[in-house]
């Protein structure tokens, strides 16, 4: 079969997300989703068919996915892998999005033949979004001295926090303060450790105490509504007390609203953006 | 005013109602809002009253007297070449 040259199936809640996320805060949090894998004799025509339910009543292709999916011990629905990923001994069971990959080097150590992504000693298993990506690997003892590749962002520690994957970082910079020579995201002393979503963009910071006050870029949206429940859509009501909320006439036709608090001119910065 | 400075104040006057008229569809008990409201539209209405008198009828609806002095220039939207 050959490869029609079809671009890999990302799941769409992950390009929703990376795009989304990005727009927001101007920079991807999270690595790009791991592809199928591109190898020989690896149809992306045939690939797509599968994941369809037209297959079934091919016989052949049905025949061929159990015996793809038994002989690589991966899952029949997506990721699928071909009898011969070029990857070896791997076990995708747990890690979403890996499809072919890194194996499950769970002793962490580069002594057990699996190709990997040619990373060398990386452990992805508790990383969400790491994947198969070449990687910055576990860098425990947070220290640029152990030869891993990284990301060329010195020394990161990835391991806790969501989102980060195998992106360059905001490192793990527990002491809030911004001279550890950290290359970070240029997002001065932020620490991202406990925020699902900041991962390693430029950030909101750890504003514990909730309030605007500190002179961090902040996203504008973490410590603004503190009770309020994540994850939920809200529209702050306006209100007009008489207590001089609008422009004079002409300058309301200038700005493009009578309400001072509704004039939100389009700056390309603030909120999530880099200054 | 001459006749620029009169549609001017004719916008601006028609914005503000306009703003003030999205604000009560949300908040139609709000007495400010309304009281505003009230305000821009009187304003409203001897501005084009006043432009009717001096530059002509402002539109189509205006027009006065015995003859349909409507088609004669200049129209509102008119500028002078």
């Amino acid at each position: 079969m050959e490869n029609v040259g079809r671009e890999p199936r990302i799941p769409r809640s992950w390009m929703e997300t990376d795009e989304d996320f990005a727009m927001e805060c101007g920079r991807p949090h999270r690595p790009t989703p791991p592809r199928r894998p591109h190898c020989a004799g690896w149809s992306d025509d045939f690939r797509t068919r599968f994941d369809e339910a037209d297959f079934m009543e091919d016989e052949m292709f049905v025949e061929e996915a159990v015996n793809l999916s038994a002989g690589c011990g991966c899952r029949p629905k997506p990721p699928v892998c071909p009898p011969d990923c070029g990857c070896g001994d791997h076990d995708h069971g747990n890690r979403p999005g890996n499809g072919c990959g890194c194996g499950n080097d769970t002793d962490d150590q580069d002594d057990d033949g699996r190709p990997g992504c040619g990373c060398g000693d990386h452990d992805h298993g508790n990383r969400p979004g790491n994947g198969c990506g070449c990687g910055c690997g576990n860098d425990t003892d947070d220290q640029d001295d152990d030869g891993r590749p990284g990301c060329g962002c010195g020394d990161h520690d990835h391991g806790n926090r969501p989102g980060d994957g195998c992106g360059c970082g905001c490192g793990n910079d527990t002491d809030d303060q911004d001279d550890d020579g950290r290359p970070g995201c240029g997002c001065g002393d932020h620490d991202h450790g406990n925020r699902p979503g900041d991962g390693c963009g430029c950030g909101c910071g750890n504003d514990t105490d909730d309030q605007d006050d500190d002179g961090r870029p902040g996203c504008g949206n973490h410590h603004r509504c503190p009770d309020m429940s994540l994850a939920m859509a809200y529209v702050a009501r306006q209100r007009w007390t008489g207590k001089r909320e609008i422009y004079s006439r002409p300058r309301a036709l200038l700005r493009g609203t009578l309400f001072v608090e509704l004039d939100l001119p389009f700056t390309g910065k603030g909120g999530c953006q880099d200054e | 005013m001459n006749r620029n400075e009169m549609l001017r104040e004719l916008q601006e006057l028609d914005f503000a109602i306009q703003e003030a008229v999205l604000f009560l569809d949300t908040h139609p008990q709000n007495e400010v809002a309304l009281s505003y409201y009230r305000y821009v539209t009187g304003l409203r209405r001897k501005a084009a009253e006043e432009y009717n008198r001096v530059c002509g009828p402002l539109t189509n609806r205006d027009s006065r007297g015995r003859r349909w002095d409507w088609i004669n220039s200049p129209w509102p939207w008119e500028r002078e070449g």
